[in-house]
């Protein structure tokens, strides 16, 4: 898509992960429902990043996102049979690769 | 002897309680139900001890209050055992809690729950494997029918005065290990009187945990500084990630050989997922779902209402005709028998069955989906999803909704939604407009009203977030699978809610009646009215009203019934306009909190804020009532 780009040129996190991991990076708001993903880096807070690993989203872990909220609403994963609704702010800051 | 039920969040600690201890703890299906200790005096085989249900955590780093009131009761408080409760089908994950548990060094039984569940989902757990790798008794169990549970406890008995022992299979990488060992030497040679175990000290030192630090002493702290920077340097990233990654793979490893994962057997609530949270039928059946809870609440109430107080009509007519009229007996016994039908007749036919509607939702699981379809929503006026917990939980109760701010990580937020949670209309008030608007002026009134107040919760809480600006952290939130309650769990859920006004408010409720009615035999009531003339008159109501304004600050289901009293008739429509009838339920429902909610918004968000929040809410509810009497004449006529 022609805006996916755009949006990463905007945010100065993203552009970080993509310096140092393979182009294919991207986060994990633009991903469509039915992907599977695998989880390259997380660049938030302490507690945040806390939180999601305690809920087995942390780096290197494979993840499917069942839906992703339309109006910027939160992205639905699963993890390891758990579900989690990721708020789009939050999602932005998970960084992932796509899966076949 | 003290025994606490720890677990990951939703993983059913209070259904065992439960099952233990009677329904005393509540129940239901969504992370953070219970967000303070509940405590039980149980026996066990001839012995008397102490259960308490602890707040699901989902490691010993708290993030949010619920969280460290867990954490403080096991650092602090003398556990003599600890039964750790795991989601079977969660089982990996739930096993990291598990081996931060063991460090504590008090005596622990794990409790394998829901293991249907994980039958279902394709997982086997060898429970022997896994109580050989752990050194821990393992007991499976499934906790809402009851099973296992016996023999948990009878299991747990035994082990009481066996610390856990060191498990070969548990074991850390080398160079994090010997770090480890470094801070423990250091925390034994500085101090002699330690409480907890220094192993556990120097894991929590190294992950940066402000709270041991004090426990653990200057030196120790300053030697983990230094090892944590050591660690990341070789590592590469901060130590608390390094020391979290350790015990996830030791969950791993022990998950990978006590478990054995086949084929999950198909499962019809993954297709009722996709559509619950289908972008636009998900909207459709949310819907749905409250318009029918609606529909269903006024049907089956206005039936029993009238069916009730036909009934109770009679026995006052036949019990009036033995006293002499205009003699105090007389205006006695009107009042008692205002005040039982009051509660019989008005109130319980509505609060049942939207007590019995709130707790079906709450244990099948569907309040987080609606935090998930809201939160999009909520974050344009500056809130997040998991603040919708609480808000819908204020419509049982706004007392609990304030406890639940409990799950949510900042002041603010926590703030933002306990103010909104008591603007929801709670069961009482929602009784109010059953019986009141939607009895006398149609239930399309009423769900007029409620869509009203959805609107004015929206503008205010938008309000508030710009009085208060601050980015939310953003949600992350467990959204549990559906599962179906059982009967019992739910008359035991809607009896623990109902046994306070049955118990408090309607025997209150009488009492104020019956006040009432000598208040206004004496003339009493005059001087209360008079004081509150001005308010009546803004709202356009009669000026009887004025006490019971002052009821409604007791319990707002108290309105009402004084409202019948003051008015003299329970044909409320004879004394007032349909718009008279609109403002006072507006009134009503967004005034002041009611007691029992301002003392707990006390403890939640402070003396002052609540002041704050009281002062909000009855200017939103002057505005509100002014609105409504100035627009709705133009509407209805009237």
């Amino acid at each position: 898509m022609f805006w996916t780009p755009l949006r990463l040129a905007k945010s100065s996190v993203t552009k970080k992960a993509k310096q140092s991991d393979e182009p294919a990076t991207t986060t994990l708001d633009l991903i469509k429902a039915g992907q599977e993903i695998k989880v390259v880096k997380i660049v938030a807070g302490q507690s945040a990043t806390r939180q999601l690993a305690q809920l087995g989203i942390r780096t290197g872990t494979t993840l499917r996102v069942r839906r992703s909220a339309p109006m910027g609403g939160p992205v639905l994963v699963d993890s390891g049979g758990t579900m989690v609704a990721i708020g789009r702010g939050m999602a932005r800051k998970v960084c992932v690769q796509t899966l076949a | 002897m003290k025994i606490a039920l720890v677990g990951q969040p939703n993983c059913g600690k209070s259904t065992i309680f439960n099952a233990v201890a009677g329904y005393r703890a509540a129940t239901g299906n969504f992370p953070g139900t219970t967000v303070r200790l509940a405590w039980s005096t149980i026996r066990l085989d001839g012995l008397v001890a102490e259960l308490v249900d602890v707040p699901g955590i989902y490691s010993l780093t708290s993030t949010n209050p619920a969280e460290s009131a867990a954490k403080k009761f096991l650092l602090k408080e003398n556990v003599s055992l600890i039964i750790n409760v795991l989601d079977a089908s969660l089982l990996s994950r739930s096993l990291e809690l598990t081996l931060e548990l063991r460090e504590l060094g008090i005596p622990m039984v794990v409790c394998l729950n829901m293991i249907d569940e994980a039958d279902r989902r394709g997982i086997k757990v060898s429970s022997r494997e896994l109580s050989a790798l752990l050194g821990l008794p393992v007991v499976e169990t499934i906790g809402y029918r009851g099973v296992g549970v016996r023999d948990l406890f009878r299991q747990g008995r035994q082990q009481a005065d066996q610390p856990p022992r060191p498990a070969e299979f548990i074991r850390w990488h080398r160079d994090v290990d010997s770090s480890l060992e470094q801070v423990q030497s250091v925390i034994e040679s500085s101090s002699s009187q330690l409480r907890l175990p220094s192993r556990f000290l120097a894991i929590k030192l190294l992950e940066n945990d402000d709270d041991i630090s004090v426990e653990a002493g200057q030196l120790a702290t300053a030697a983990a500084r230094r090892l944590r920077a050591e660690i990341e340097t070789m590592r590469g990233r901060p130590a608390e990630s390094v020391i979290m990654s350790e015990r996830h793979d030791c969950a791993m490893r022990l998950f990978e050989r006590s478990a054995t994962v086949t084929r999950p057997k198909s499962d019809p609530r993954a297709a009722l997922d996709s559509l619950l949270t289908h972008p636009l039928w998900g909207y459709v059946v949310l819907a749905i779902v409250l318009v029918g809870f609606f529909w269903v609440v006024f049907g089956i109430g206005s039936f029993l209402e009238n069916a009730i107080s036909g009934k109770l009509d009679l026995l006052t007519a036949s019990l009036l005709a033995q006293v002499p009229t205009g003699g105090i007996g007389h205006s006695l016994i009107a009042a008692l028998m205002d005040g039982v039908q009051g509660g019989a007749g008005i109130v319980l036919p509505y609060l049942v069955p939207f007590l019995f509607g709130l707790a079906f939702l709450e244990d099948v699981g569907y309040l987080p989906r609606v935090a998930y379809l809201m939160d999009g929503l909520l974050h344009r006026v500056g809130l997040h999803g998991t603040s919708m917990l609480p808000i819908i939980l204020g419509y049982g109760c706004s007392v609990p909704a304030c406890m639940a701010t409990r799950i949510l990580p900042s002041k603010r937020d926590r703030f933002l939604a306990s103010v909104l949670a008591t603007l929801v209309p709670c069961s009482a008030r929602s009784t109010v407009i059953f019986a009141l608007v939607a009895f006398y002026l149609g239930p399309m009134w009423a769900l007029g009203i409620f869509c009203f107040n959805a609107l004015v919760v929206i503008f205010s809480g938008w309000l508030l977030a710009r009085v208060w600006p601050e980015i939310s952290a953003g949600m992350i939130l467990e959204v549990p699978r559906y599962q179906w309650p059982s009967f019992s769990a739910l008359a035991g859920k809607v009896w623990m809610r109902l046994r306070e006004f049955v118990v408090l408010s309607w025997p209150l409720l009488i009492a104020g009646s019956l006040v009432l009615g000598l208040g206004s035999y004496w003339h009493f009531d005059h001087y209360a009215n008079v004081a509150l003339s001005p308010l009546t008159m803004v709202l356009g109501l009669p000026v009887v009203l004025g006490t019971t304004l002052v009821f409604g600050v007791l319990r707002k289901e108290l309105a009402l019934i004084m409202l019948t009293q003051a008015l003299g008739t329970t044909s409320v429509t004879t004394m007032l306009s349909s718009t008279q009838i609109i403002v006072f339920t507006i009134f009503i429902t967004f005034y002041i909190p009611c007691l029992a909610t301002l003392v707990a918004l006390v403890k939640e968000i402070g003396r002052k804020m609540t002041a704050l929040a009281a002062v909000y809410t009855f200017v939103i509810a002057t505005l509100m009532g002014v609105a409504a009497r100035l627009i709705l004449p133009l509407i209805v006529g009237r």
